[in-house]
């Protein structure tokens, strides 16, 4: 299984768990939180088991961050190994959605706040 | 007027020819008296007959006879005659005096001659260092021929501090005096930069603030003048195996690679000084290895005629650099100015100045570490981009920086650029692509060489973030992982990307 999605209280967490995202599974998987975006409803992005995300990986997570904004939703993105986060920052990802060093600092940081 | 067919007897028209002469009455072809180029002062009497010897016959004939005037003067005289319908006993004859201007053409030859002579001086002592720069690590030869005409080449070579040598070749546009004191101010502009400005930690000047500073001290002069000069400005990191450069609108530098056994096209990204009052400089970083070749040169070399008027051409000099690898610098060097020369239809028509680096065996304890892969890419990329990926993290990990994140964004910037040589220049057909990585002494380099069409390397990201596009990131993230990113091209459809960054926390 490449991803999975975890309800919890305000927010669905989408955990990835493939080691790369790229031009062939990312799509997919950011597809996976339609339903919750087309909701409004707030989303976590969990990164934690990603190694390696290239420019189409990147470019899902965009088009997801826009979605989310587009409808109204709150997005956070937890846990980016180092590879990851030299990425983030060589794009400043940081100026369009927040990311957090965890799970937990992510779910806190929402707007309702439905940390744990 | 009207003279006979021997141009010996004037026929008619004899106060036309006293108004020329300006003389009085008394010369009247009617009467036996002097002939009529005795009356003009032709000096040279064989030259006037020859001028008319069987004019019957012929059309419009013309020459130019040195006179003397009655008064004594000395006159340059413009004989010009032409037949006469129906009338071939006699000849139409024009005449006009040249005096004033051949005096002319001679002021300004002697101008010329002494503007020519002046420039080649100061081109010999000020333009063109011939010192030369010792180092145990890398030959430097600068060779210069002076065309008929000076032009405004100017180079020099100097070690800036133990390790760091910079090499300069410009070219002004224009010829003599003017493009030669242009080059002067513009050559001391660059050493007035490099003595008086100071890089960061004591170090000297970076090569993009030297030519900075240059290019603010040269353009006034340069604009005023409506004049342009290219310039390539070149830095080796001896000990490091790095050459920074920037290219300001030069011929390209042939880079010869002694690992591949071929010579790639070094152009850089910026305009020849004077376009504009100041631009910012893209400097562009290089690695060396014993036994690779580095030409600089003036268009003189790669523009010179030959035969059918064919250019002697960038490509010539890259295989001409490849044969010669193996002979010492001042040899390469000479080699090739001799055999431009030869080629040219006669003699070289603008200066030609070059200058020929070579890198020398390096010591045993180089250290570093350096590995290369070949990469099947169309249906295969993902695998070989993934074999790609482990072996650089494996290296960067032994031997790059500290900071994971920083190993992380080279990673993911050579596999982007890869990927894009799979995707663009390859159009995500079957292909192949070499890349030879490197690092050493705190410089994380690699060479990704393909045979694919060109693609464009320079320009910026096309999806910035805010715009949230779905893709473009590729060369975004390059540019801002690497220190330098520049596509190279070879000869045939071979093209080198190098990417090059340095460490910002290299591991000790």
């Amino acid at each position: 299984m490449e991803y999975e999605l975890v309800e919890r209280p305000g927010a669905v967490v989408l955990k990835i768990s493939a080691q790369t995202m790229d031009q062939d599974n990312a799509p997919r998987m950011v597809a996976a939180l339609g339903p919750a975006v087309s909701a409004g409803r707030s989303v976590v992005l969990d990164l934690s088991s990603v190694r390696f995300v290239n420019s189409a990986g990147l470019g899902a997570i965009v088009s997801l961050v826009r979605d989310v904004g587009k409808r109204g939703g709150a997005i956070r993105i937890c846990s980016p190994q180092p590879t990851v986060k030299a990425l983030f920052a060589m794009v400043h990802l940081e100026s369009i959605a927040s990311i957090d060093a965890d799970l937990a600092a992510a779910l806190e940081a929402l707007p309702d706040g439905h940390g744990g | 007027m009207i003279c006979d067919a021997s141009g010996r007897r004037v026929v008619a028209g004899h106060g036309s020819l006293r108004r020329f002469l300006r003389i009085g009455g008394g010369a009247s072809g009617r009467e036996p008296g002097p002939s009529l180029p005795e009356l003009l002062g032709v000096v040279d009497t064989d030259a006037w007959s020859s001028l008319f010897s069987a004019a019957g016959d012929r059309g419009v004939l013309e020459d130019s006879l040195r006179c003397r005037r009655p008064d004594g003067a000395s006159m340059m005289l413009r004989a010009r005659h032409a037949p006469l319908p129906g009338d071939r006993e006699n000849r139409l004859l024009f005449l006009r005096d040249d005096t004033e201007l051949e005096e002319t053409r001679e002021r300004l030859a002697r101008a010329r001659s002494i503007d020519t002579d002046s420039s080649a001086r100061l081109q010999a002592a000020v333009l063109v260092n011939g010192e030369p720069v010792r180092s145990d690590r890398v030959e430097y030869a600068c060779l210069t021929m002076p065309s008929r005409r000076i032009d405004g080449d100017f180079m020099d070579v100097l070690r800036l501090e133990p390790g760091c040598v910079d090499v300069l070749l410009g070219d002004v546009m224009g010829k003599g005096m003017e493009a030669a004191i242009l080059g002067t101010v513009i050559k001391l502009g660059l050493f007035r930069s490099i003595a008086t400005m100071e890089g960061s930690g004591g170090a000297s000047p970076s090569v993009k603030d030297v030519c900075a500073a240059a290019e603010r001290g040269a353009s006034p002069h340069l604009l005023g003048q409506g004049s342009i000069a290219t310039l390539a400005y070149l830095r080796l990191r001896e000990a490091d195996g790095l050459m920074e450069f920037v290219d300001c609108g030069h011929t390209p530098i042939v880079h010869y690679s002694r690992a591949e056994d071929a010579c790639r096209l070094l152009k850089g990204a910026d305009m020849p000084l004077g376009f504009v009052d100041a631009q910012d400089f893209r400097p562009f970083v290089v690695p060396y290895e014993p036994g690779d070749v580095f030409l600089v040169f003036s268009d003189g070399l790669s523009e010179c005629p030959g035969p059918d008027d064919e250019a002697f051409g960038e490509e010539r000099v890259s295989r001409l650099v490849r044969t010669l690898s193996d002979r010492p610098a001042s040899e390469i060097a000479a080699a090739i100015v001799r055999l431009g020369f030869e080629f040219s239809a006669s003699g070289f028509a603008d200066d030609v100045s070059l200058v020929c680096v070579k890198a020398l065996p390096a010591p045993a304890d180089e250290g570093g570490l350096a590995g290369s892969l070949s990469l099947s890419l169309g249906s295969q990329s993902k695998r070989s981009l993934g074999r790609l990926r482990t072996v650089l993290e494996r290296a960067l990990k032994e031997r790059g920086s500290v900071d994971a994140e920083e190993n992380g964004a080279i990673v993911i910037a050579c596999l982007e650029a890869a990927a894009n040589i799979a995707e663009h220049a390859l159009g995500g057909g079957a292909g192949r692509c070499r890349a030879a990585w490197r690092i050493r002494r705190g410089v994380f380099s690699v060479c990704l060489s393909y045979d694919g069409p060109d693609y464009d390397w320079l320009s910026r990201a096309s999806s910035p973030i805010m715009e949230y596009g779905p893709r473009g990131y590729g060369l975004g993230i390059i540019q801002a992982a690497m220190d330098s990113a520049l596509l190279c091209a070879g000869l045939g459809e071979r093209k080198t990307l190098v990417l090059v960054r340095r460490l910002r926390c290299p591991l000790r």
